[in-house]
């Protein structure tokens, strides 16, 4: 179980990534399995095939709410910065928070027909994130990151990425997941490295949804 | 999405089956066919390096660079094997000239015109970098064309490869890549053992030869099939029996898919070439062929031997004044034969 601390700060302080809204903070340490890729050999055989992904094995999650929007700020390592498609065989770094749309889901699959999930989606060469709504493998849409006031804000330094994730607790209307304040909440988290090739389900993640609370 | 998603084996499966039979004892490699698909399709931001239709010279490191070794398809057990992406340099590189330069006042005599690789570098490669290369000692080298596009697989590994579902075969048999459901993953690169599909960096989705469907919807054959000048090509339903394609595939069994042994059931058939004659070691011409069948063999597998028995034998009794329905059909001296009912005009 990890809180999700009331503040006080505004929205624009706690999407800067280095603010001192963020100072202080307890950082929630999750540790990072490479996603289990032959759960999907019958949408993709070929990524079924992927042995060396989930290079990334743990990222720090710091989680705020001011009573208006979530914010969540990730850091983890990554020696190698891929913010581009440089050639054909190149892939950027990413990071996703994912979140069931109500009550239970499978993570590991993104949900399935009747338990759909909601994901942030950063990837490190777009200048938006996605908002992305799955009902299992293969039926992940992303939609824009206007159509729930989702924002990002990346910055690499020192050999890591450092990222915050803001959406309103209450978007509009949609297939959003929904926060209050004094309520539980799931989160699980995905890391890709670009340049170890990763995309798609080749990917880091943490597995089982870890239990959140917002702070009254 | 609803919860109805596609099987794998439903994405694959067709109504009916379009091929394409190249005869490569008549293919030139004049690149009529490479050109006619580049000025209908890849000619978009991000396309510049692609080349849907396509011809290299065998043996030879072939189009993208060293595609055969790159993997994919699947093992005899029908298991998907690991593929290698290809990269910008492999699939022909987006050259730059420095026209600017030597077309500017006074230039002419001292600049010259100097192509720059997509990464700024000089080439040291490119599309036809090894053209007319081929294998063998003179006086006895060979080599042959081999002109290639998608092969529109019955048992297609890109579909299976797609995580996202975006690839399926249309009821024609023409297999597509819905531009809307891909994500740029490149997981159906990896698979696809021809390395017949190109990765678009600026839409950052997958693209690949398309069979021009659109004309087909039309009734006018693809723009590679129609365009070529050395009447190679045929084009119609593998199961209409009228069909040049049908007769020579499935009548004839003269033409054959390049690499059966990769799995995929291709639907671009090669009429194998025959080989130019050998000289002996006096200067005089033999009745051995140059071009070794195990050569052929490794392309087109054991079958090439009776395909190439076939076309000899027919061919024979054409000398001997007796018709032959087989060379017929090789030579069609009326171009729309060969196209069955995709005779229709593109313009
Ligand atoms: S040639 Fe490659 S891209 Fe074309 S259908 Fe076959 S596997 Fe797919
Ligand atoms: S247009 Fe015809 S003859 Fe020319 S290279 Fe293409 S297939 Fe060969």
């Amino acid at each position: 179980m990890a809180k999700v601390k009331r503040v006080a700060a505004t929205n624009q302080k706690l999407l800067e990534v280095d603010g001192a809204a963020w100072s202080g903070f307890d950082r929630v340490g999750i540790d990072l399995i490479p996603a289990p890729v032959t759960m999907a050999a019958s949408v993709s055989g070929q990524m079924a095939l992927s042995q060396n992904h989930g290079k990334v094995r743990r990222v720090e999650a710091r989680l705020a709410h001011n009573g208006q929007s979530l914010s969540v700020r990730l850091s983890w390592q990554d020696a190698q910065r891929d913010d581009q498609i440089g050639d054909l065989d190149r892939f950027v770094d990413g990071a996703a928070v994912m979140f069931p749309l109500q009550g239970d889901a499978n993570p590991f699959t993104m949900g399935d027909a009747q338990h759909p999930v909601n994901a942030w989606l950063w990837r490190a060469d777009q200048p938006e994130p996605f908002d992305v709504i799955a009902r299992g493998y293969s039926t992940s849409q992303r939609r824009p990151a206007s159509s729930s006031q989702l924002e990002a804000n990346a910055l690499y330094r020192d050999g890591g990425w450092h990222l915050v994730f803001q959406r309103p607790l209450q978007p509009g209307n949609g297939e959003f997941t929904r926060f209050a304040p004094g309520e539980p909440a799931r989160i699980a988290f995905a890391i890709w490295e670009g340049s170890n090739a990763e995309r798609a389900g080749q990917k880091a993640i943490s597995g089982a949804f870890v239990d959140l609370e917002l702070e009254a | 999405m609803s919860s109805t998603i596609p099987t794998k084996q439903e994405l694959k499966s067709s109504k009916r089956q379009l091929a394409t039979v190249i005869d490569l004892s008549k293919c030139m490699g004049c690149q009529t066919c490479t050109v006619a698909c580049k000025n209908l399709w890849t000619q978009r931001p991000g396309t510049e390096h692609m080349r849907w239709a396509n011809v290299a010279t065998c043996p030879g490191k072939g189009y993208p660079r060293e595609w055969e070794s790159k993997g994919g398809g699947f093992d005899a057990e029908g298991r998907p094997q690991p593929g290698q992406l290809t990269t910008m340099v492999d699939c022909g590189d987006n050259f730059q000239f420095n026209h600017h330069e030597v077309l500017s006042a006074g230039n002419a005599q001292r600049k010259k015109l100097e192509p720059r690789s997509a990464s700024g570098e000089a080439p040291t490669w490119g599309y036809n970098w090894d053209e007319d290369q081929g294998k063998g000692e003179w006086p006895n080298p060979y080599f042959f064309y081999m002109p290639r596009k998608c092969n529109h697989c019955s048992n297609a590994p890109c579909i299976d490869a797609c995580s996202r579902n975006a690839i399926y075969k249309r009821e024609d048999g023409i297999v597509v890549i819905d531009q809307d459901r891909c994500e740029g993953h490149r997981h159906c690169i990896e698979a696809c053992p021809y390395s017949m599909v190109y990765f678009n960096p600026v839409s950052q989705k997958s693209e690949k030869c398309i069979d021009c469907f659109p004309r087909v919807e039309k009734g006018i054959a693809p723009a590679c099939n129609r365009q070529c000048v050395g009447r190679t090509r045929a084009y119609g339903y593998l199961d209409d029996s009228e069909s040049q394609v049908h007769k020579l595939v499935r009548v004839w069994k003269v033409a054959l898919p390049l690499h059966p042994e990769f799995g995929t059931e291709p639907n671009v058939f090669y009429v194998p070439p025959m080989s130019p004659l050998a000289y002996d070691d006096d200067g005089r011409l033999t009745e051995a062929g140059r071009l070794p069948i195990e050569v052929l063999e490794g392309y087109f597998g054991p079958a090439v031997r009776q395909a190439l028995a076939t076309i000899l034998e027919e061919r024979d009794r054409r000398k001997r004044g007796e018709p032959s329905e087989l060379m017929d059909l090789l030579i069609s001296r009326r171009w729309h034969d060969r196209f069955a009912e995709f005779t229709g005009e593109p313009i």
